[in-house]
């Protein structure tokens, strides 16, 4: 029995091995196609010329010699930065009242602070010129000064970033740990030190992160500063005015790399401080749970009714601007604006463009991100391409979907591309959808996959059951909620999405938020809004259909849940 | 009912013939960690083998490794005749229990327990026997219909069992399978465990850190430590006569002291001089480690033989029915343990002067490196 030597061990793939890492090879295929090359390939175009010749940087240095353009960097950094620092204290207020106070009607207020997801970011923009803009009913409140410009900007993108800042703040609130308060009360720390000493730090992570976001989301976002913007150029607008307007896509290609590296860096930033979060609260806290105390509570209160008294008022004014024959000189009801056909070509025609394109981002993409991220977190084999992989999947959270709509242009419209068929089809409206919203579905999956015991896959390979067969029956089955989740997301983002689209769209398959952008800038500012409404119906549908579906199925297949 | 297993009793009778499992020279590594360093064992058909030692010394790896979770670097493991080194765990024969038991909760007890049969597209009416069986054998024929989350963690932890045995693996690997229960439930199951491998004749291998699990269920213990065997015997062998000194300091306490050889009968230590018989055949002037188990040392009574020890008790720590007693013994630090009785019968209190006894036989050696 003797051995002279230890013998190196080639262990034998088996039937198991083989599919996961097809399939991991799959996901890296796709989003090399469909994420890295096109970015590639914005890059490669904005150091070339008209004639696709290399130019070095002579596209960057007219860039930078334009003062227009360099204005428009400088307008959507401050915007960016004034937005942020209104939103974060406001949804600081509203995240703390939520998860550490008593306050009453605590649904109420989070399901109406959420609204503004619901609806593109148009709808809050719309409203403020029916109430502050040429024809605004209150336009006198502001003194002379325009609506138009960086003041109507901010003040939408304060109401379309507040949820967002607010369901992250909300989470990193959410986590207390009700022994540290118990510790600093039997210590005798004044509320005001508790405040400072465990409230906040255990915030601060998550109010970084909610900055990044809120600041990426405003300076990336095109469907605000095109409505309200006026003559103020952004980033976005100009972006959008060079590519199409202007057909420069040298330059479009470069203001999209300019565009990318803000992102890129909040982007990074913001991984950091998550990082960081999660050793704040350990596995073993216990739920906080508040008790009333009037003095905090009622200051509180009387805040979350301001807030939703001012995100119904936006939202109710858009949709009552809707329904108004003619603003602001016919004030009768009618739904003369919801014709859509007397206004844009495709009429009603773009909401069902809008449905199946949100419809099929959700059917296909869903199951695809999970499979994928399933995959990628079990795989045995090929961990070199996994890691790339996990690096693939969460890029598209930073990438800003105007960047992505100009690299698919580029990409997919080269003839020398054989993928190009897909050029001014759905599919292709899909394909970006699915990319541009990959991460946070991705994310989501992860989570919910580590939350499964690791060695489900290794009792079934103990008893030769092939991992497909304990995936559709053990890691399907019990991951349902969060892949419904996944859906829902997906199809309210693709509802809502100007960004990336705008880009994209060919006659006959215009998404119903570009209509949105077309109608307003034909001077149809009430249609505009109508159809703003009906994005935002279509999504609360789908999102009440959502928890429809949900307590059916917590009900009918999480049995196992109950003790 | 026993009829149904293909593995009858048959420890002691094959003993000897092919062993059920060699390990040998394997090695693993986590990037520049090395978790199992060299490692070769041999485990007898219808042995029980655990592996002890502390967290990261590399005995989950090792089973793994066995298991083919994570197949090893280099090295070979053959069970009963084939190399399997290179075989993914589909490939293998064995059934395996996880700390965390990994039960599907979307599944019902029975559901649980059958699912290997099933996909193996067995009949209906023999799975459903099968696990009727097997729930019986683990004694959880009502608990059936249930989901995971509606029992307790010991009936957990059987259902793990059962559906570990359902495919009749040749070997059965157990991973801390007693570590997420509470006292008096894991005390039992060990038993429980014992008896239902002892009927089925499988070989087992389990892994645990803790010493008194390992020392009560196991034929032959395996500790471990920085991912190299320390020692490999039945339990008496290694609590009694660990061979070093890792072994003596991990099983059991261990008064440990550093001392060198005086001759081949006596050992230095501090100011005293013990009689000791682990001193023959070493050098005089050897750097030692003095091992002393705190049951060894006895209170003095004219029948004992061996150094006696003048010594004043510092403090006593009482557990019921035993206590130790820490010692002050001619300016060494001891500590011994005492019977409830005897404790009673010495009154031992802080303060107290009392004569120990140290059995020359009782004094273990290991060499000493700075």
């Amino acid at each position: 029995m003797a051995v002279v030597a230890a013998a190196k061990v080639r262990p034998v793939w088996s039937a198991d091995d083989k599919l996961l890492v097809a399939v991991v090879a799959a996901a890296t295929l796709f989003l090399a196609v469909f994420l890295l090359f096109p970015l590639a390939t914005l890059f490669l175009e904005s150091f070339r010329d008209q004639r696709g010749v290399f130019v070095g940087f002579a596209n960057y240095l007219r860039y930078f010699e334009t003062p227009a353009l360099v204005g428009s960097l400088w307008n959507s950094v401050w915007t960016a930065v004034v937005t942020t620092l209104i939103v974060i204290p406001a949804a600081f207020v509203f995240a703390y009242a939520m998860t550490r106070s008593a306050v009453p009607g605590k649904a109420l207020f989070r399901a109406i602070a959420l609204i503004p997801i619901l609806a593109p970011s148009l709808l809050p923009a719309l409203a403020l010129i029916y109430v502050f803009g040429n024809q605004g009913m209150l336009r006198n409140l502001l003194f002379g000064h325009s609506i138009y410009g960086p003041l109507g900007i901010v003040v939408a993108q304060v109401f379309y970033t507040f949820p967002h800042a607010f369901l992250i703040l909300a989470t990193a609130l959410g986590g207390a740990d009700a022994r540290l308060y118990e510790a600093a009360e039997a210590l005798r720390a004044s509320r005001l030190r508790v405040l400072r000493t465990v409230t906040l730090p255990t915030a601060r992570y998550g109010m970084v992160s909610a900055s990044f976001v809120v600041f990426t989301l405003v300076l990336t976002d095109f469907g605000i500063p095109k409505v309200i913007g006026g003559s103020f150029p952004v980033l976005a607008t100009e972006v959008y005015k060079q590519v199409v307007g202007q057909q420069n896509f040298q330059m479009g290609a470069v203001v999209g790399v300019v565009l990318l590296v803000p992102a890129l860096f909040a982007f990074a930033a913001d991984q950091w401080a998550q990082r960081r979060q999660v050793a704040v609260v350990g596995a073993r806290a216990v739920p906080f749970a508040p008790r009333r105390r009037p003095l905090r509570d009622g200051p509180l209160f009387l805040f979350c009714v301001l807030v939703s008294v001012l995100m119904l008022g936006l939202v109710g004014v858009a949709v009552w601007g809707s329904l108004v024959t003619f603003w602001p000189w016919n004030l009768t009801l009618s739904l003369r604006n919801y014709a859509f056909g007397t206004f844009i070509s495709e009429g009603w025609g773009t909401w069902w463009t809008s449905v199946r394109l949100s419809f099929w981002t959700a059917v296909i993409g869903a199951p695809l991100v999970f499979v994928f991220a399933y995959a990628m977190e079990r795989t045995r084999k090929g961990a070199v391409v996994a890691s790339l992989l996990r690096l693939l999947a969460i890029i598209p959270l930073a990438v800003p979907g105007l960047v992505l709509g100009i690299a698919y242009i580029f990409f997919f419209n080269a003839p020398a591309n054989p993928l190009g068929f897909l050029y001014g089809t759905l599919a292709i409206l899909v394909l970006n959808s699915m990319v541009h919203f990959y991460t946070v579905g991705h994310l989501a999956s992860l989570t919910q996959l580590k939350s499964l015991d690791p060695e489900f896959e290794a009792v079934s390979a103990s008893l030769k059951v092939p991992i497909l067969h304990t995936f559709l029956s053990v890691i399907l089955p019990m991951s349902l909620p969060v892949l419904l989740d996944v859906a829902i997301y997906l199809f309210v983002n693709a509802m809502t999405t100007v960004s990336a689209v705008v880009f994209l769209y060919a006659p006959g398959i215009m998404p119903a938020s570009v209509a949105v952008v077309q109608m307003d800038e034909a001077g149809f500012a009430s249609p505009a809004a109508a159809m703003a409404t009906v994005i935002l119906l279509t999504s609360a549908a789908v999102k009440g259909v959502h928890v429809a579906v949900d307590n059916w199925l917590s009900a009918r297949t999480q049995a196992w849940k109950r003790r | 009912m026993e009829g149904s297993f293909a593995h009858p009793s048959i420890t002691g009778q094959a003993r000897g013939a092919e062993p059920s499992l060699v390990v040998e020279r394997v090695t693993k590594r986590f990037g520049p960690f090395v978790a199992v360093d060299d490692v070769s064992l041999v485990v007898s058909r219808g042995e029980f083998v655990c592996l002890l030692g502390p967290s990261g010394c590399g005995k989950t790896t090792l089973l793994r490794a066995i298991a083919g979770l994570d197949p090893p670097d280099e090295g070979r493991i053959i069970q009963d005749g084939r190399d399997v080194s290179a075989l993914p765990p589909s490939a293998r024969d064995f059934g395996i229990v996880f700390q965390s038991y990994a039960l599907f909760p979307n599944m019902t007890v029975a559901a649980n327990v059958g699912y290997g049969l099933v996909s193996q597209r067995k009949p209906r009416a023999e799975i459903d026997r099968r696990v009727r069986d097997l729930l019986d054998l683990v004694g959880l024929a009502d608990q059936a219909w249930k989901y995971p989350a509606q029992l307790s963690g010991g009936q957990q932890q059987r259902v793990a069992l059962a559906r570990a045995l359902a495919m009749d693996p040749g070997l059965l690997l157990l991973d801390e399978p007693l570590s997420a229960l509470d006292a008096l439930v894991r005390a039992h199951l060990r038993a429980e465990i014992k008896v239902l491998q002892r009927r089925l004749g499988i070989t087992t291998i389990m892994v645990t850190h803790d010493q008194e699990e390992a020392l009560s269920i196991a034929d032959r213990v395996v500790v471990m430590n920085r991912g190299r065997i320390e020692q490999v015997g039945t339990p008496e062998e290694v609590y009694r006569h660990p061979r070093t000194l890792f072994v003596a300091g991990f099983v059991g306490r261990m008064n440990s002291l550093p001392g060198t050889v005086l001759d081949s009968a006596y050992v230095q230590v501090g100011a005293v001089q013990l009689a000791c018989r682990a001193a023959a055949g070493r050098t005089t002037g050897d750097a030692v480690h003095i091992c002393l188990r705190p049951e060894d040392l006895l209170p003095a009574t004219p029948a004992e033989v061996g150094t006696r020890l003048v010594a004043t008790v510092r403090g006593v720590e009482y557990l019921g029915s035993i206590a130790r007693a820490m010692l002050d013994a001619a300016g060494l630090p001891l500590v011994m343990e005492v019977q409830d009785s005897a404790l009673r019968r010495l009154a031992l209190r802080p303060g107290a002067a009392i004569e120990i006894v140290v059995p020359a036989d009782r004094v273990l050696l290991f060499d000493r490196t700075e």
